[in-house]
């Protein structure tokens, strides 16, 4: 089993195989990123096929000791941003329900037994947060990285992470409190 | 800590990423304050409840989608191989380069529209020093005199009286006529 220094050596020097093994242990996450940032299953689809061109077309601008897995993030962050400002300017029309609705249709056998429901209240929580603070909360409260981590991915300070960490945490929170007003009851 | 700057550092403390000593001072706080108490219950509850649903609801890739955006990136490097050279293109310094370059444009046109006479009067100079000393003397520099005859002229400022003295171009005094 080659590593992937040995497979970015490889790619870099035109064995295209190799690229498809580089990045299949990846391609996962990418779409997952993709996924929470847009909440349709073919745009996520259409931003990871462009997070595999970039990374194709610059991996040779990654250095050596950088972490790989860290550069995929940042790529598709960046991938997912750049695609939802061209979303905002052609798509405004298009309500957030109708997008997951042809999300629903289109996705994987395997995960229409999940809820209704559940998608419903994922999608209303992460609608309330800015591409910013959305980027922030996936990677450190869904892929569990550091603030420092997550601080050089999105490409600000720590502190700033923390900032948009605290706004993406209080407005999910608020989101949950008007889904589920139980709690909002006993909180008062 | 009061409970104001408590409540604004709770979604932090949630997911232990306060420093050792706020996570103190906060918990200090926490436990003789019920109302911050039921607000801490809360975020734990929501970010609890959301990170379930995320972990979920993910997508998968199949093979077969995989495969053909494989596919698509291969057909890149022969889209490339058209325009293998792009100078003015090195993503990310592409404004940079383009600065530079414009930069350099309009300091060469400030040399050469703005100051011809510079560049002739150097080329001159160079061509000078390849001559011999009775050539350089005739082929000065500057540009020859073009009067054969120079006059001087002195008023006297107490009486107002004019003396013109006129040289031809010997520096031999030259009678009026």
């Amino acid at each position: 089993m080659k590593n992937e220094e040995e497979l970015i050596e490889e790619v870099l020097d035109g064995n295209f195989d190799s690229f498809a093994a580089l990045l299949h242990p990846y391609r996962q996450l990418i779409l997952n990123i993709g996924y929470r940032m847009t909440g349709n299953y073919e745009e996520a689809k259409e931003i990871s096929q462009e997070v595999l061109l970039k990374i194709f077309k610059h991996l040779k601008s990654f250095k050596k000791g950088q972490s790989f897995k860290n550069w995929i993030y940042k790529t598709t962050i960046n991938c997912g941003h750049d695609y939802l400002k061209k979303r905002i300017k052609h798509l405004k029309a298009v309500k957030s329900q109708e997008i997951f609705q042809s999300g629903r249709e289109t996705s994987e056998p395997e995960n229409r037994y999940l809820s209704l429901e559940m998608r419903e209240n994922i999608n209303r929580c992460l609608q309330a947060l800015t591409p910013h603070e959305k980027a922030v909360f996936l990677l450190r409260d869904e892929q569990g990285l550091s603030i420092k981590e997550t601080a050089r991915i999105v490409g600000c300070s720590s502190l700033s992470v923390r900032a948009h960490l605290c706004r993406a945490r209080r407005k999910i929170r608020d989101q949950f409190l008007k889904i589920y007003p139980l709690h909002q009851e006993a909180k008062g | 800590m009061n409970c104001k700057k408590a409540r604004s550092l709770l979604p932090l403390l949630i997911g232990e990423d306060l420093s050792s000593k706020k996570t103190k001072a906060l918990k200090k706080h926490l436990q003789s304050c019920p109302g911050c108490q039921q607000e801490l219950r809360s975020y734990d509850l929501s970010l609890k409840r959301v990170k379930e649903w995320l972990k979920k609801d993910q997508v998968l890739w199949n093979e077969a989608d995989w495969i053909k955006a494989i596919e698509k990136v291969k057909e890149q490097p022969e889209k490339l191989k058209t325009f293998p050279f792009r100078p003015f293109a090195p993503w990310p310094f592409k404004a940079v380069w383009a600065y530079t370059l414009m930069a350099v444009i309009i300091f060469v046109l400030t040399i050469f529209l703005a100051k011809p006479w510079l560049v002739k009067k150097n080329l001159e100079l160079v061509a000078n020093q390849n001559l011999s000393p009775s050539e350089k003397v005739e082929k000065s520099p500057w540009p020859a005199p073009s009067q054969d005859v120079i006059s001087m002229r002195m008023v006297s400022k107490e009486t107002g009286l004019k003396i013109i003295w006129v040289f031809n171009k010997n520096f031999d005094l030259e009678e009026k006529k």
